[in-house]
């Protein structure tokens, strides 16, 4: 077996794990990137730039680490990268009517469909929505501090792993972005506290 | 504990990550104090509001990533990083120039023109009126026993000397000079009052 010959087949057996781990994590990728950037085009732009990122670097990846830790690591820096290139993210509204780029007219947003859970059924899409907006008003550190602990269920340390900062730094995020959340949810459908909040 | 510090980890009291003792210290604080746990459980609402999202589901499979990363290349490995992170290079012209520059400084610190000291022959100790030049990066060690040769220079650290026989007009620590007594051998600095004494009389 030549030297090339080697390089090529140990490049397959790279190549093939890394596939397995696309097809593993893509939903899951999909879904941290649609909290983050709210809207479906920038979070497929999001996430298919981080797989090639992760593809471009996977060499370096450490398999003492989840892949998850690492790709959710590769994937927020991008996305703080793109949130500063731009300066302000643009907001979109769910329900506003625009115009698409070659004159089609009247087409609303295009929104992924939710997956039917049993246990989902509590929330209504006014809820969603709600809480989806109450997201895309925190700030780019806030809103991946809450979005990995809450939506990911990663535990602090694998935070502060992820975005590269103190525990300390994560608790506080998580804490402010929580409070700011609820703020924002609270002035649309104060109801949602109704029942545990006596004030 | 204040409610200030505890309002500060709810989150944290919520997610299980603080240590034993402190959530433990929460919990009891919770249950007496309504304000608090009012905070806790609007917190806790937004969390439970938070797990219970949707899982969105995307438009487009892992194919098109796959397919995107087969014209992909992989990056260039990474380059070898020098010990201590630090990235060598040789020196620049400034640097050099620096480098001659202390070293010069250190050799010939305080050297002049010799007009005053006695030629070399002299076996006496140098008088200390010739104080040698003191290098502050190499201080000479008892420089009047020294017959080493020393070019002249003031020593602009030099104690003022005067004769042993008259004090100074001022001494330099007053508080050690008693009108009543004049100074003090330094064996007696301990008995001297450094308070007055009042003499208690009778009215």
């Amino acid at each position: 077996m030549t030297h090339t010959a080697v390089a090529q087949s140990m490049d397959d057996r790279l190549q093939r794990e890394f596939d397995e781990l696309v097809y593993r994590h893509y939903q899951q990728a999909y879904n941290l990137a649609y909290r983050l950037t709210g809207n479906a085009v920038d979070a497929e732009d999001l996430v298919q730039e981080a797989f090639l990122r992760a593809y471009r670097f996977f060499e370096r990846y450490d398999r003492s680490m989840p892949f998850m830790n690492w790709f959710s690591r590769i994937l927020t820096n991008l996305y703080i990268d793109e949130y500063r290139r731009r300066g302000r993210l643009r907001t979109v509204s769910i329900d506003e009517v625009y115009s698409g780029e070659d004159g089609e007219e009247g087409t609303t947003m295009d929104l992924p469909d939710t997956a039917p859970n049993p246990l989902e059924l509590a929330l209504s899409n006014e809820y969603i929505h709600a809480i989806h907006e109450g997201l895309q008003y925190l700030s780019p550190e806030f809103r991946i501090a809450v979005v990995l602990a809450d939506l990911e269920g990663h535990s602090y340390e694998e935070i502060a792993e992820i975005t590269k900062t103190s525990i300390g730094t994560v608790r506080s995020r998580i804490h402010r972005g929580r409070k700011q959340l609820r703020d924002q949810i609270k002035k649309r459908h104060p109801n949602l506290f109704e029942r545990g909040d006596l004030k | 504990m204040n409610c200030r510090y505890v309002q500060s980890r709810l989150s944290a009291y919520l997610d299980f990550e603080l240590s034993g003792d402190e959530q433990q210290l929460i919990r009891s604080h919770l249950e007496e104090c309504i304000e608090c746990s009012c905070e806790f459980e609007s917190l806790r609402r937004t969390k439970q509001l938070l797990r219970q999202m949707p899982i969105v589901k995307p438009h487009t499979g892992p194919e098109q990533v796959l397919v995107r990363v087969r014209h992909a290349q992989p990056a260039a490995p990474r380059p070898a990083r020098p010990a201590w992170g630090i990235r060598w290079h040789p020196p620049r012209a400034w640097q050099y120039a620096s480098g001659f520059a202390l070293v010069a400084a250190i050799l010939f610190w305080g050297r002049s023109e010799d007009t005053q000291t006695p030629p070399l022959t002299t076996a006496s100790p140098t008088p200390s009126y010739f104080t040698p030049v003191s290098n502050p990066l190499f201080p000479t060690v008892a420089p009047e026993l020294s017959t080493v040769y020393r070019p002249y220079a003031p020593n602009l650290f030099r104690r003022a000397s005067y004769p042993m026989s008259e004090p100074p007009l001022m001494p330099s620590v007053s508080y050690l000079m008693d009108p009543m007594l004049g100074y003090q051998p330094v064996s007696e600095w301990n008995s001297i009052p450094s308070q007055p004494k009042f003499i208690e009389t009778p009215r």
